[in-house]
């Protein structure tokens, strides 16, 4: 089917919010909506008050649970925190069990990436001397002696990021190098653990200065991440690293 | 169930995030608040118990598997699970496989009620707003709407049963939905209009 005008998909977009297109109608405007946020937000509005009219209450029969969580044995899918392919092929950092496998891919991206940091390095140490100062700085004049210090590389090598993580758990990030995004874009910063990866907060679409951030106590961070995400971020990335970094 | 007290009091969207970190006892509160009207829109819709189990463990093996799919930018995770619901269980009516479903179930349903949309909403609190929105409706609007969500209808064959132009009820369900959320939102329910 042809594309509609925003007019026409517009009315159509009441019978899509509650199931009641054809498939074919029902793609056409799925399309439409990737790229024209008032149709999404109008879609996201009908289903609020269609929610209100089906919002019966009671409770789930007994048992049903149990039968959930017992899928529940393998982790999900973890996930994706790759490179593009042209650095060094995917990184999948994965959860607990799969672990291993998950930083040996990491290493092996960052390798790849390593090769065209090292033409930099010159300039970048003397950089780095001027970053890990206003870290030491940040942090209420400790030293990162006995701090982990992570440098973080975008696929290429041009843009790199230093940070820092103390012992219990605080961490100071300095990503000034990062290009601007969008309004509506945001940096995320990730780490990987033990456990699998979780976020560490946003760095909004114009990183500047020394931004803190927490790990937590539960949490053993290997290796750090940053993605380009939607304004908001999101809960689990589907995008590649921009930059990444295994502790040293 | 292993309900974690710490979320308890947490945010539906903390918990999603903690659901993104493999929580299980964080998928066990989102399924404690939300799995009852899960279960009570698929049965609605499917007039069959065991379907619509089969609806709820896979909206909640989905919501544990892809988090990162609900945005509480856009909306809350009830409206969230209940349209991943809705979705799911119109797929089901309307799967080749499944047309002796919804035979039965039309022919169960002929003992109920029909179609009548102020008797399919039951929540507790917002019950009566909801049913005074209901009520400001045109009556093709309401009918539309109630076939459409309810019946699983598609806008075509909603047209066809309330013999109307398709691009009518097309119109009439998004102008139904535009009047119910500016009802509600004047009192007090839902977000901004």
């Amino acid at each position: 089917m042809n594309p509609l005008a925003h007019e026409e998909i517009q009315e159509l977009l009441g019978a899509y919010a509650l199931h009641a297109l054809d498939t074919d109608e029902a793609a056409l405007v799925e399309q439409h909506l990737e790229g024209c946020p008032r149709c999404r937000s109008e879609v996201a509005a009908h289903r609020e008050v269609a929610a209100l009219l089906g919002n019966a209450g009671g409770d789930a029969p007994e048992g049903l649970w149990d039968r959930i969580a017992s899928q529940l044995e393998d982790a999900p899918p973890p996930m994706r925190l790759a490179f593009p392919a042209d650095g060094g092929g995917p990184v999948t950092p994965l959860d607990g069990r799969r672990r291993d496998r998950g930083s040996r891919l990491l290493v092996a991206a960052l390798g790849a990436a390593a090769a065209v940091v090292i033409s930099v390095l010159v300039v970048e140490v003397v950089r780095q001397e001027d970053r890990i100062g206003e870290l030491e700085a940040a942090m209420d004049g400790s030293s990162v002696a006995g701090a982990s210090v992570v440098k973080l590389v975008s696929p290429d090598g041009s843009t790199t990021a230093d940070a820092v993580l103390l012992p219990n758990g605080t961490g100071y990030l300095l990503a000034g190098d990062l290009p601007p995004l969008t309004d509506r874009q945001t940096y995320q910063l990730w780490g990987v653990t033990d456990t699998g990866v979780i976020s560490l907060g946003l760095l909004g679409a114009e990183p500047g200065g020394i931004m803190p951030f927490q790990t937590g106590a539960d949490h053993e961070v290997t290796a750090l991440a940053v993605t380009q995400e939607v304004a908001g971020g999101v809960a689990r990335s589907q995008n590649p690293a921009v930059l990444a970094g295994e502790l040293g | 169930m292993a309900v974690n007290e710490d979320l308890k009091d947490c945010s539906d969207a903390v918990v999603v995030v903690a659901i993104s970190r493999y929580s299980q006892p964080a998928l066990a509160e989102a399924y404690r608040r939300h799995a009852g009207a899960v279960f009570a829109l698929a049965r609605r819709l499917l007039v069959d118990s065991a379907l619509a189990e089969e609806i709820v463990q896979e909206v909640f093996l989905r919501i544990w598997n892809q988090p990162e799919k609900f945005d509480p930018e856009r909306g809350t995770l009830r409206s969230y699970l209940l349209a991943q619901c809705h979705g799911r269980s119109v797929d089901l009516l309307r799967s080749e496989s499944s047309r002796r479903v919804r035979e039965e179930r039309d022919a169960r349903r002929t003992a109920e009620d029909g179609y009548d949309l102020e008797h399919e909403v039951v929540d507790l609190s917002v019950a009566e707003r909801v049913k005074e929105a209901l009520a400001t409706l045109p009556d093709l609007e309401r009918e539309a709407i109630a076939l459409a969500y309810f019946g699983g209808h598609t806008y075509r064959e909603v047209a066809d049963l309330l013999d109307q132009p398709e691009g009518t009820v097309k119109s009439r369900i998004r102008a139904g939905l535009k009047r119910l959320r500016t009802e509600l939102v004047g009192a007090g329910i839902g977000g901004d209009p």
